[in-house]
């Protein structure tokens, strides 16, 4: 098996200094012997139920993705009424992170063929606060685009290596409907599967509260209203979802308690970039300071701070370009991260988001 | 019967998996990979029990998935996975006790105990296991599939979900910040 080499020069011959150390440090430890625990607890697994509780999910998922054609409107679902909870901010944005207008134009990766659309896509990635969301632009289907992104955060089929979903494996979404306009609408969300109304033995609680706003930040930004979310199972209501309460429709949760405090919009990950870099994202940072660092490897070559258009009480949108003109061609990353006065003495640290890009 | 998992190029014959069974195969994969699992968690979260109770609970949910596995192959793979991921949720659980313990007015931390501690070979495996605790949790991860395992660049990026784009990046990340964090003590450990 061949070896890449790592890109910062070193040979294949001083990748063997690593292997030699991890095994020196771990290949004298004897574990106990497990294979009874192992046994005495798969016995207690009935076949076919049990922990094997997404069995055939996907299979559901794919059978249905034929019939469903675009977006389906569903039926019969409660409507929501005055004390449902918060559907808009209180800030009034009726758009997902306050910037309808920041999303990227259709220009953006290149093809502008009218069949496909930016949709904002909330990943889940670590933070300081244990697990946060992160936003990531993706394209999708048109005509097919709420059910499309919803499955994409689902799934969490991310750019950025350092997104995932929090949903369990095989977990999907059949249909996504939304009636009505703004948050006057409601978004109906089909699960794939009834498995999904409980939350699996190795979810914290927290992991399934932010598994459930992955959704219903996502839908929200695609339609771009806060419209409240009810998930349904079966064409009903779903009493719960992931062990989370969901009989009545839901609301986002506040920004600054589920999404990371500083997200990248531009670069996108893997983008080739021109040499006058404009970094754009969202960020709640002290004093509005958002420092932003180019790395090449573990080198810092650049630093630079953008401020953003407020801080405190949610995210706001920064922009900045950062010329690059000065540094050879290669592969870098751009780091962000909230501000940090207190220099890691209180909370923490700081949030960050990294995007690596290609200086042709 | 070829051993799951010998080979990572050898698929699964027909024979083999129209015969095993989960049980079968919970032994087979036992028998060829529990020592390197819990080793592999061991570098992930550095506690040996712990990294024990992960591995445990990986093939009791390779077992339960197995009707989905089939194939030996497939459920290395999906054993992997699952370790990686749970060694990652037993950390981030730990760091939320260990939180909460130094807010109660603290107990000691997570200490393998013993009297080998005073070993050299302890201190060293301690100095390694803390120079991977600093990586960002993706290079470690990365760093300890492709240098421990030896896995390949697409067998890391599937069982981390990722690119193999992704994995080059992380693993030449992660190795410039392990030597850096290991500094004189690689010297000494070459």
């Amino acid at each position: 098996m061949n070896r890449h080499e790592p890109g910062q020069g070193a040979g294949p011959g001083s990748e063997d200094d690593l292997r030699r150390v991890l095994h020196d440090t771990v290949d004298g430890l004897e574990p106990q012997p497990g294979l009874d625990a192992i046994r005495a607890r798969t016995r207690e697994q009935h076949p076919g139920h049990g922990r094997a509780w997404l069995l055939g999910a996907f299979g559901a998922a794919v059978a249905t993705a034929a019939v469903v054609a675009g977006v389906a409107v569903l039926g019969g679902g409660p409507r929501p009424t005055a004390d449902n909870g918060p559907a808009v901010t209180p800030s009034g944005q009726v758009s997902p992170t306050g910037d309808a207008s920041e999303e990227p134009t259709d220009g953006s990766s290149g093809d502008a063929t009218g069949d496909t659309v930016a949709a904002p896509v909330y990943f889940a990635g670590d933070s300081p606060e244990g697990v946060s969301l992160y936003r990531e632009f993706q394209r999708v289907d048109a005509g097919d685009r709420l059910r499309a992104a919803a499955n994409l955060a689902v799934r969490g089929s991310a750019a950025d290596p350092d997104y995932r979903s929090l949903w369990p494996d095989g977990a999907a979404i059949d249909a996504v409907g939304f009636d009505g306009v703004g948050v006057d609408g409601l978004l109906q969300v089909s699960l794939s599967d009834a498995a999904l109304r409980v939350r699996p033995p190795t979810m914290t609680e927290r992991e399934a509260q932010l598994a459930i706003q992955q959704v219903v930040y996502t839908l929200q930004g695609v339609v771009g209203a806060r419209a409240p979310l009810q998930f349904l199972l079966d064409g009903h209501p779903a009493d719960t979802v992931l062990g989370v309460p969901t009989a009545e429709p839901l609301a986002n949760e506040p920004q600054l308690e589920v999404l990371s405090q500083v997200n990248l919009t531009a670069p996108e990950q893997g983008e080739e970039v021109a040499s006058m870099l404009v970094v754009t994202g969202v960020a709640s940072s002290f004093e509005a300071t958002v420092p932003l660092k180019v790395m090449r490897g573990s080198e810092v070559v650049l630093e630079d701070v953008a401020t953003a258009d407020g801080w405190g009480d949610r995210l706001y949108p920064f922009t900045v370009s950062l010329d690059l003109s000065s540094l050879p061609a290669g592969d870098y990353t751009l780091v962000a991260s909230t501000d940090d006065p207190s220099g890691g003495a209180e909370g923490n640290g700081p949030y960050t988001d990294s995007k690596d890009f290609t200086l042709p | 019967m070829p051993l799951p998992g010998a080979g990572h190029g050898a698929r699964a014959g027909m024979a083999v998996h129209a015969v095993l069974d989960a049980d079968e195969c919970v032994e087979q994969l036992y028998a060829a990979h529990w020592r390197s699992l819990v080793r592999l968690s061991v570098l992930l979260v550095r506690d040996t029990g712990t990294a024990e109770e992960v591995v445990q609970d990986a093939f009791v949910a390779m077992h339960g998935r197995w009707s989905r596995l089939r194939e030996p192959d497939k459920a290395l793979a999906y054993l992997r996975q699952a370790v990686v991921n749970r060694s990652r949720s037993a950390l981030r659980h730990r760091a939320v006790v260990e939180r909460h313990a130094r807010r109660e007015g603290g107990l000691a931390l997570l200490h393998e105990g013993g009297a080998d501690d005073a070993s050299m070979a302890a201190a060293r495996r301690d100095a390694v296991l803390e120079a991977l605790r600093r990586l960002p949790t993706r290079q470690r991860e990365v760093i300890a599939l492709r240098y421990y395992l030896d896995l390949s660049e697409a067998e890391i990026a599937d069982a981390l979900g990722i690119s193999t784009g992704a994995v080059k990046s992380h693993a030449s990340r992660g190795a410039a910040a392990l030597r850096t964090h290991l500094g004189n003590d690689l010297e000494d450990l070459r």
